[in-house]
């Protein structure tokens, strides 16, 4: 039943331009990058900072570095939770606002498979958005730039960030593992999005709050007299990321703030199936 | 009796100074160096700053005097600046530094050249081999960027069309791991790295694309 279910909610899904929308969204991020550096190579750029103790010759320009700057702070922190909420914040709610709820429920569907089949149908097309931005930039930018070492640098990426240098081989495994990341990232703004369009009726709510949630929570961390109340946001783990391209990857701080957020997801979820199924269906 | 004593002091020391200079100052072989006006040289460098992660660096190096760089690689290369100078014939350049003559070590004489430049953040050792009028090994004290920490590379030479040139140099250095936003430094991290020099070309002709390039640099 699970499986007709979320055959059923796919192909719904597929059939709304938003998710197409969604869709191009994550394809043009990579895209711009590669526009961007096809303008302007980034190497002096990075070669003045390095000029006191080293000289940097070649091209550190390639594919990789185009999947690398791809997931960046901005990506990460404002763009893919745009893209997220246009379709999984009107996943429950929307349909509520249609009317298509109480008709759909009204006949012998458990409410549990239904909102796991929702559920399901949103983590992928979570897991979708970063699969075509992996794509898109690994493929699209090895295709244009080729191959190489990867100079991995918080500066292009708008932050302090590490400095390391990957060979080819290295550079690939290393990306997969920063994608894997920003999934985790992202699946939280899912699991928070899809809790609030379990419970409002007005899918317009559902995706617009976990936006001001994160900008809100971003902006309160950002105050040094706020510093005692930062391990408690959910926003101060969102860049796991980052330190995946460390030199010497510490696991114990990302598997903690991967174990945080997977528990303010679990939270998110619970509340979900808590309040749908005791949700009174009206309309 | 007094004056004779102390023309004969006078007389030893200066004959004692006249030996050491004799022996301490094998500039031929310094200057020999510099009849090289080019040459091309492939090289593999490692940087290893954590284990079991090293970034190897594929290039060949051209130089032309009197001091014209130009690497050519299809990746990119980042390469310590103190290790680059190494390699240049005018490196080695008599008129530059003071010497020191440390004695003799398993037949080699090891000489201490000390910029003559005070804004110079080196020291080197070199074992010469006198009877063969060859660099054999040598190693450089250096430091880096603001860091006070003295760090140094093994040199190694082999004699290559008569001339004495590096082939492999090995040492410790600082990468930095973080940069703050205005592009300092606010994290290093100590780590090795090797340079391995082979297929040297010398005073040859070289193609016409890389002696543009060099004349751009």
């Amino acid at each position: 039943m699970v499986w007709t279910l979320i055959r059923i909610e796919l192909n719904k899904m597929f059939r709304r331009p938003r998710t197409y929308l969604g869709l191009v969204g994550a394809a043009l991020i990579p895209l711009a990058v590669i526009i961007i550096f096809a303008y302007k190579d980034p190497t002096p750029f990075i070669a003045k900072i390095l000029g006191d103790m080293f000289t940097l010759s070649g091209s550190i320009l390639n594919g990789y570095l185009v999947s690398l700057v791809t997931i960046n702070h901005g990506t990460i922190n404002f763009f893919l939770p745009v893209l997220v909420v246009l379709v999984v914040g009107e996943i429950v709610a929307g349909e509520e606002q249609e009317g298509t709820l109480r008709l759909v429920l009204s006949r012998p569907v458990n409410r549990a498979y239904f909102l796991i089949s929702k559920l399901i149908s949103s983590l992928f097309y979570t897991f979708l958005l970063i699969l075509i931005m992996a794509l898109v930039g690994l493929g699209g930018g090895l295709l244009v730039f080729g191959r190489g070492s990867l100079l991995v640098s918080g500066l292009l990426l708008g932050d302090e960030g590490w400095f390391n240098i990957l060979n080819p081989a290295e550079a690939v495994q290393r990306l997969l593992i920063v994608h894997g990341g920003a999934f985790l990232v992202i699946l939280t703004i899912t699991f928070l999005s899809f809790f609030l369009s379990s419970i409002l009726k007005n899918p317009i709510g559902a995706m617009i709050f976990p936006l001001i949630l994160v900008i809100f929570l971003q902006i309160i961390s950002n105050f040094p007299f706020f510093s005692e109340i930062k391990p408690y946001l959910f926003t101060t783990y969102m860049d796991l990321w980052v330190d995946l391209l460390a030199p010497e990857i510490p696991w114990k701080d990302i598997l903690n703030s991967g174990f945080i957020l997977l528990g303010h997801g679990l939270f998110f979820l619970a509340g979900s199936f808590y309040y749908f199924t005791r949700k009174d269906i009206l309309s | 009796m007094k004056k004779n004593i102390f023309l004969l002091i006078l007389f030893l020391f200066s004959a004692y100074n006249l030996m050491a200079i004799d022996v301490v100052l094998p500039l031929d072989i310094l200057e020999k160096q510099q009849e090289i006006k080019n040459f091309r040289v492939e090289v593999v460098l490692e940087i290893c700053t954590y284990a079991g992660q090293n970034s190897e660096f594929f290039f060949t190096y051209y130089y032309e005097e009197p001091d014209k760089i130009y690497l050519e690689t299809d990746d990119f290369v980042l390469l310590p600046k103190e290790a680059l100078k190494t390699l240049q014939p005018a490196f080695f350049q008599a008129d530059k530094y003071s010497f020191n003559y440390l004695g003799k070590e398993e037949g080699l004489d090891i000489l201490e050249l000390i910029p003559l430049d005070k804004g110079e953040r080196y020291r080197l050792l070199l074992a010469i081999d006198s009877g063969n009028s060859q660099i054999r090994s040598g190693e450089l004290f250096f430091q880096m960027a603001d860091y006070q920490e003295e760090f140094n590379a093994q040199i190694f030479f082999a004699e290559i069309g008569g001339y004495s040139l590096p082939v492999y140099i090995e040492g410790i250095l600082v990468v930095p791991t973080k940069f703050a936003l205005g592009g300092e430094v606010k994290e290093y991290r100590e780590g090795s790295f090797s340079l391995k020099l082979k297929d040297y070309a010398i005073n040859i002709d070289f193609p016409a694309n890389i002696r543009k390039r060099l004349s751009g640099n």
